[in-house]
Parts: structure tokens; C-alpha cells; sequence
């Protein structure tokens, strides 16, 4: 049925069997802004805050807009958001919340953008009524991330619903009720364990809840917005760099529909606290090693000179790993001055994780699945992978999938190969052996049944079953669309790192590269085991914990966000989509320069003219699948298939060297009590 | 059986002359119709006899169809094949194959050199499913 009604005497139309929509969803789509608190689009409708009241001819009461669906009552009818009747409704409003707020807002880290703040401006009462004593709360201990300042609380319930329906994690509860009414954790000191955690500031409306780390340190109107990524996954979350002054004082989420809706990790919200780090911590100038533990300061020209003279040298055999968030200028510039030197021997960080990859085809490292669509599979396998770990941002997407009504309810819809993790109820263990996964499919599990009966299956495979097992993305794919209803698309594998596709787009991976030479030229990698056949190891980059005392010539490189021609630089994310960043300049020695600066000089050295290859822009991306190229495999069956992340909180330098993070961190690995208070005692307040 | 041995002689030579193949066509468009049907047939023969030269192809809207080689050292040459026929784009190759043999060679690829003859005694994979 259509319904046809007006709203403030625009006439709209929804058709009920298509859509359904809510009067305050309605209200949006045709350009009329409600005020509201409680009321989020990407969270369920809780309708307690009562601010987005409107009036409906023939209602006797005022209904809140947000709960309403419309349905065949309202056809003929008109509906009113600005009329007196609901404007003093919403003074009256306002005036409940504010009468235990407390009126700290010059020294509210929410102060300029707090919903509260700017309704009172719009709808509130400009006298106040009540002059009794107001309520107050116990400041809450939420952890070093997040600050919890309960007085301001208005109990709109956002950081409950997030954290119990898309985290799936409960830690957050109501207590009490009416005027004892609290928002609070159900034990005393009790850690947030979500990897997601950091999203309920965020969404919460006033102060309550806010960045511990950026506290008392700006206001949102002093601070610029610059463009970044997430480059600690390989989705490759687009987010916002706050800056002023040369200095990272949050980030924040950019929102995309199609990849992350509004959510972005902890690691990377509050890594930024390490560039303040490093700036201390790192050297300045170039630096060679003279004896153990001492080096020498170098001007650049002599530095240089030196890594002309190992490169060059005929005896030695040079490798190069390039960091897994080095940009594509430089990948194309490594690449480049290795095929001057007439060397094979280049491989990024990731790459060498692989033994063997043909990255010929696109397919064989890019997903044309964004999991966009998930909701219409109906069964989920997945392989090798912890989702929690891997991809926080892919975990959420599938755990809020609703499987909807089945006429067999006994059997679960989700199969899981490899690790065991906490997941939801309906899910099924299979084993952690490829040996269960053979099982699978040759029909000896009864699992097996339910995988023929489901439509649309979707199968998740983990980086782990390509190296361990040794196996190419196209040869399962072939394999398991052979066995069952698999379509090609709905294998989706999780890569590891930020430039992984950017790399095997260059062609920059070499197959069985451990065999490799003794002199090491690592730019900006740390995360891998120095091999003993290495005598020389040149590092190229901005700080290394790693290494031990083995560099012998050090050379300070800027950070990836700085390091570009032109203003903006592409990355490709696992599904082919391409993200763009903007240039960012946080360093401040004068010495330090570019990689991109240093690879240009190796290069002129080198007599050379073009660099570019400007022909080569990829316009558009599309991925079709071919049949895979067989061959005989013998594999090991009883190797797991356990993810290959170990600790979640430590695969990165700029998380290592973020002090609050890698404490909470190893507290939710541990499952420690959190220090009790940590903003209690300190001068918070 | 001669005809055919002249024909495949120079494809085993790709690794030794080359270091890298990149090859780039557009899905659609009829101009880059001929490398793409030469791409699809050719494919599995040349990776067989070359399994470690790089052959990257990377399709994408719009683009002129070309073929790019990397010589040792760095040199690269390219080949426009816009309208050209299977055949014609089969010579183009040949002659990007051939231009390799006049270039020097590093001595890291000589040292790594695969052996020519037996990359043609490889029998051709017998089609098996994995599990």
C-alpha cells in the first residue's frame, strides 16, 4: 500500500510493502531535521530520550518520531515538527536533562561538539528552575583509553547498545532506575575487552565518555581535518588526521557505507601518541657503526657514498624489504633502482610470509566481495582465520548477519575451521587441521548436508591456509567451487597488510626469497628475523626495536603520510578498491628526508632519465575469474590452520611505542583488572 | 611437427631474455580484442615453459591494450597492439623476445638460469581437483 501524507504541508509518499521507515527516517528524507538524543541510524531504536517529538493530526499524545513506523493509520494524515506545541514539548524536555547536568563545559573535552550544548542553544529554555542540589556520579575507571565522567551522563543508552549488538561484548549495562539510574559497567573496575571500544565516544551525545588520551589538549574548531588510512589492516579504513600545528591530536573515523559505516579500531585511534615518541627517540642524522653499541655521526653525502659503494660492490648479493606501509611512490622507485642494479631481489614484508604467489591475475590477491551484501548469504565457513584479530571492522559485519527463519533451527549456520574464538551461538566447530577441512569435503561430517542444502554460502579463508599450506587463492577457489555451490566472488581471503596489493599490482615479490644475499637494505620493515647468511644491513628508515644493535649504516627516512609527490597518494585496499590519503607533515629535524629523496638520488647516480611510468594509470577495476591452472599437490594434512596473528597489540612499531594502548592491550590479553581509578586520582576534575 | 618447433622456439626464450612481462587491455573494448584472445589461449602454454618470469596482466576500462617487457638492467621497451590480430600480437612479442638477446645480461640472471631444453620435456599437467 502507499501511503501519502504531509509533513509541515510537503506532500511525500512511502510504500509500505518496500520500505518500511520510520517517521523520523521520513522526516530526514525530505530535508527536515529533528532533534534528537538517544536515536542512531546504525544502532537499534531505544526511544528513551523523548526529544524528537511530533505531532500527527488526530493523535491525542505527541509521538516520538524516531520509534513510529509508518503504517496505513497515517494515510491522509499531516505531520507538525514545528509548531508551538511541540517546541515548548521540547523545552520541557531539555529542561528534565538539564537538571543534574552539571554545568562543567569550559572544561568538557566535548565542549564545541556536544549535541547538548548546541540544542539548548536551539530548542532549550533560556531561564533556569530548579535550584536544588543536582545529582551526582562516581567517575567511572573504563581503562587508559576511555574516560568516563558519569555525572554528564543523560542516559540516551548509545555506548550499551553499540557495545552489547555490534561489539558482542557486554560489558556495559543500566543500573538502577529513576533517579538512582546509572550507566556503569556490572563489577567494579571491569575492562572494556572489545577491540571496538573506542567508538562509544564517539556516538556518546555529552561529555560522559571521552578520549582519555586526548584530553584537555583541544578544542574541535582549533583543528584541521587531513585525510589518512588505516594502515594497520588491509581494509584500509579511511579515517581523519585532526591536526594543528604540525601535531596529531586525534583520530577519527571518515565514514563510508560500503567499508567501515562509522566504526574504526582502537589501534588506530590512539596510535597516534607515538609520533610524539619517536620525534624523542629517533636520530636525526645518518649514523655508522663503529664498534658494538657506538656510531658515528655522517653528513648525507658520505652516507650515501657508502651505500653506492655496498650496492655496487660485485661480491656482494643485496636485499631489499620494503615496510608494509610504504607508499606506491616508492614501491615503483625500489623496484626501479634494484632493475638498474640488475637484481631480482625485492619483496615486501608481507611477501615474505609466502613461499610461492602468482600474482599474474588480479583474483589471485584482490576480493571482488566487499562483504557489502553478507546479509543475503546464508551460510558462513570459515577457514583459518580469527576475524577478530585479522579484521575487526570484516568481524562485526558478519556477526550482526541475521540468518532469519530456517525451517531447521537445529543446525548452525556457521562453520569454523582453525582456530576457536568467541563468536556467536549459532556457530559450529569443525577441527584445526587441513585434514577436517578434506573431511568437509568429502561429505564425512554431518555438517556437509548443511552446506549442500544453503543458496548462497560464503567462505572466509585466513592468510594461514595460503602459507602454511601452501596453496594459491585460485586453486582453491577451483577446488571448492567443484564440491559445492560456491560461487567464485563468495571465497573472500583476509590479506595482511596495507600495501600488500599495491605490491603484486607492481610485481614487486620474489618467490623463495630466504635463499637470499648478505647484504640487508631494509627500508622502514622491522617486523621479521634478520637471516644469518646477512653481514651488512643498511636501515633505511624512522625507528627499528627489532634489529638489536645489527644495523651498520642507518639513514633517517620520513614517515609514510609524509612521503609522496603531489598532495594525495593511492593505496588499494583487499577488495580492489582504491583509498586516497593526503600529505600530512608532522617531522621536524631538518635532516631527515624522503624516501621517495633518497631513491630519487640513488637513481640520478645511476644515469637516469624517466622514472615513471605514466602510461600505467588504472582507471576503473574490474575482477573476473578464470579456471585455475592445475597441477598435482601433495600436502601435509595435519598442519593447523591457526591464524597467524599471535599477539594483536604488538604487529606494529607505532603500537609498540603507544604507551596507553600496549598497556590495555596486554590487560585484555591477560584478562587483568584494570588499575582501579587511573582518572580517579589523577588531576581530572 | 617442423612448422610447429620454429614457431615455439623463441617462447622458452622469454626468461632468458626478459625479466618481466606486463601486459594491459581493456575488458570491452574491441581494439584490445586481439591481445585479449591471445592472452586466453596463450597464457597456460607460456607459463609452462617460462614458470618463473613474471607475466602480470592487469585489465582495466578504457585503457589502450600494450605490452610492456623489462630487459636486465632495467631497460624496458613497449609494443602498442591496438587493432592488431592474435597473429600480429604474436610477433610483436616475438620481436620484444628477439630484442632481448642483443641487451647484457646481469650475472645474477645468468646464475639463476633455468634450463631451456627441459622446460620442453615438461609434460603437460594432467587436470586434478585438490581435495
Amino acid at each position: 500500500m502507499i501511503i501519502r501524507f504531509k509533513i509541515n504541508e510537503i506532500e511525500c509518499e512511502v510504500n509500505e510493502e518496500k520500505e518500511e521507515m520510520t517517521i523520523l527516517q521520513a522526516c530526514t528524507a525530505n530535508g527536515i531535521e529533528i532533534p534528537r538524543f538517544c536515536y542512531h541510524e546504525k544502532l537499534t531504536i531505544a526511544g528513551n530520550c523523548r526529544m524528537c517529538l511530533v505531532y500527527v493530526t488526530n493523535e491525542e499524545k505527541l509521538l516520538a518520531a524516531c520509534g513510529i513506523p509508518l503504517d496505513e493509520n497515517f494515510d491522509d494524515e499531516s505531520i507538525e515538527t514545528e509548531i508551538d506545541e511541540i517546541l515548548k514539548a521540547r523545552e520541557g524536555v531539555m529542561e528534565f536533562l538539564l537538571i543534574n547536568h552539571p554545568l562543567d563545559c569550559p572544561i568538557c573535552d566535548q565542549g564545541g561538539e556536544c549535541d547538548l550544548q548546541e540544542q539548548t542553544l536551539a530548542y532549550g529554555l533560556d531561564t533556569g528552575r530548579f535550584y536544588i542540589k543536582k545529582r551526582a556520579v562516581e567517575i567511572k575507571a573504563f581503562g587508559r583509553l576511555i574516560k568516563g565522567i558519569m555525572t554528564r551522563c543523560i542516559h540516551c543508552t548509545r555506548c550499551v547498545r553499540f557495545l552489547t549488538e555490534i561489539a558482542g561484548v557486554n560489558e556495559l549495562g543500566v543500573l538502577g532506575r529513576g533517579y538512582n539510574m546509572e550507566i556503569g559497567t556490572y563489577k567494579k573496575d571491569v575492562l572494556i575487552e572489545s577491540e571496538l571500544s573506542g567508538n562509544i565516544i564517539d556516538l556518546c551525545p555529552v561529555g560522559a565518555l571521552t578520549s582519555a588520551v586526548y584530553a584537555y589538549k583541544g578544542r574541535p574548531w582549533e583543528l584541521k581535518n587531513v585525510k589518512g588510512i588505516d594502515i594497520f589492516d588491509s581494509v584500509l579504513t579511511p579515517i581523519n588526521y585532526q591536526v594543528k600545528g604540525g601535531e596529531i591530536f586525534r583520530i577519527l573515523p571518515r565514514i563510508n557505507d560500503r567499508l567501515n559505516e562509522e566504526w574504526i579500531t582502537d589501534k588506530v585511534r590512539f596510535h597516534y601518541e607515538s609520533y610524539k615518541v619517536i620525534e624523542k627517540l629517533r636520530k636525526e642524522t645518518p649514523s655508522y657503526k663503529i664498534q658494538e653499541n657506538k656510531y658515528m655521526e655522517l653528513s648525507w653525502k658520505t652516507a650515501l657514498k657508502i651505500v653506492f659503494k655496498v650496492l655496487l660492490n660485485k661480491q656482494n648479493k643485496v636485499d631489499v624489504i620494503i615496510g608494509s606501509k610504504i607508499n606506491t611512490t616508492n614501491l615503483r622507485i625500489y623496484k626501479e633502482l634494484m632493475n638498474r642494479l640488475g637484481s631480482k631481489n625485492y619483496i615486501t614484508e608481507n611477501g615474505l610470509l609466502y613461499k610461492k604467489f602468482n600474482y599474474d591475475f588480479r583474483e589471485n590477491y584482490l576480493n571482488s566481495n566487499d562483504l557489502y551484501t553478507v546479509d543475503k548469504n546464508d551460510l558462513v565457513l570459515l577457514c583459518g582465520v580469527n576475524l577478530r584479530l585479522e579484521s575487526p571492522l570484516l568481524n562485526i559485519k558478519l556477526r550482526n548477519i541475521n540468518f532469519g527463519d530456517d525451517e531447521i533451527e537445529t543446525v548452525k549456520k556457521i562453520g569454523i575451521i582453525g582456530n576457536k574464538f568467541e563468536w556467536k551461538d549459532e556457530s559450529e566447530y569443525l577441527g584445526s587441521t587441513v585434514n577436517s577441512m578434506l573431511k568437509l569435503f568429502e561429505g564425512r561430517l554431518q555438517y556437509c548436508q548443511q552446506i549442500k542444502k544453503s543458496k548462497l554460502p560464503l567462505v572466509i579463508i585466513g592468510t594461514s591456509l595460503l602459507t602454511r599450506v601452501s596453496l594459491t587463492i585460485q586453486e582453491i577457489r577451483a577446488a571448492l567451487t567443484k564440491v559445492s555451490n560456491v560461487k567464485p566472488e563468495n571465497v573472500v581471503v583476509i590479506t595482511q597488510g596495507a600495501n600488500f596489493g599495491m605490491a603484486l599490482e607492481e610485481g614487486v615479490f620474489k618467490e623463495n626469497f630466504s635463499k637470499g644475499g648478505n647484504v640487508l637494505y631494509s627500508i622502514d620493515s622491522n617486523e621479521f628475523k634478520i637471516s644469518e647468511n646477512i653481514n651488512y644491513v643498511i636501515y633505511q628508515g624512522i625507528i627499528n626495536d627489532t634489529f638489536e644493535n645489527k644495523i651498520d649504516l642507518y639513514l633517517p627516512s620520513k614517515h609514510y603520510f609524509e612521503d609522496f609527490d603531489g598532495e594525495r597518494e593511492v593505496y588499494i585496499n583487499m577488495f580492489g578498491q582504491r583509498s586516497e590519503m593526503e600529505k600530512l607533515k608532522i617531522s621536524k629535524g631538518n635532516k631527515i628526508k624522503e624516501n621517495s629523496m633518497i631513491g630519487y638520488i640513488q637513481l640520478m647516480y645511476l644515469n637516469n632519465k624517466e622514472i615513471k611510468r605514466k602510461e600505467k594509470e588504472q582507471k576503473e577495476m574490474e575482477i573476473r575469474y578464470r579456471e585455475a591452472p592445475e597441477r598435482k599437490i601433495k600436502i601435509n594434512k595435519n598442519i593447523t590452520i591457526n591464524n597467524i596473528i599471535e599477539n594483536y597489540y604488538m604487529t606494529d612499531i607505532n603500537i609498540r611505542l603507544s604507551k596507553n594502548l600496549m598497556i590495555t592491550g596486554q590487560n585484555r590479553k591477560e584478562k587483568k583488572i584494570i588499575e582501579a581509578g587511573i582518572w580517579k586520582n589523577k588531576k581530572c576534575i | 611437427m617442423k612448422n610447429r618447433s620454429i614457431q615455439m622456439s623463441w617462447r622458452a626464450l622469454l626468461s632468458h631474455n626478459l625479466q618481466e612481462i606486463r601486459i594491459t587491455f581493456c575488458q570491452s573494448n574491441q581494439s584490445s580484442e586481439g591481445l585479449r584472445n591471445f592472452v586466453v589461449k596463450n597464457y597456460s602454454d607460456l607459463k609452462r615453459l617460462n614458470p618463473k618470469l613474471p607475466l602480470l596482466i592487469r585489465e582495466s576500462h578504457g585503457i589502450e591494450p600494450v605490452i610492456y617487457a623489462r630487459y636486465d638492467w632495467g631497460k624496458e621497451e613497449k609494443k602498442v597492439v591496438t587493432n592488431l590480430t592474435e597473429q600480429e600480437v604474436e610477433e610483436k612479442l616475438k620481436e620484444l623476445c628477439l630484442m632481448g638477446s642483443k641487451f647484457d645480461r646481469s650475472p645474477e640472471s645468468e646464475f639463476d638460469e633455468v634450463d631451456i631444453v627441459s622446460a620442453y620435456q615438461k609434460p603437460i599437467l594432467n587436470y586434478r581437483p585438490i581435495f
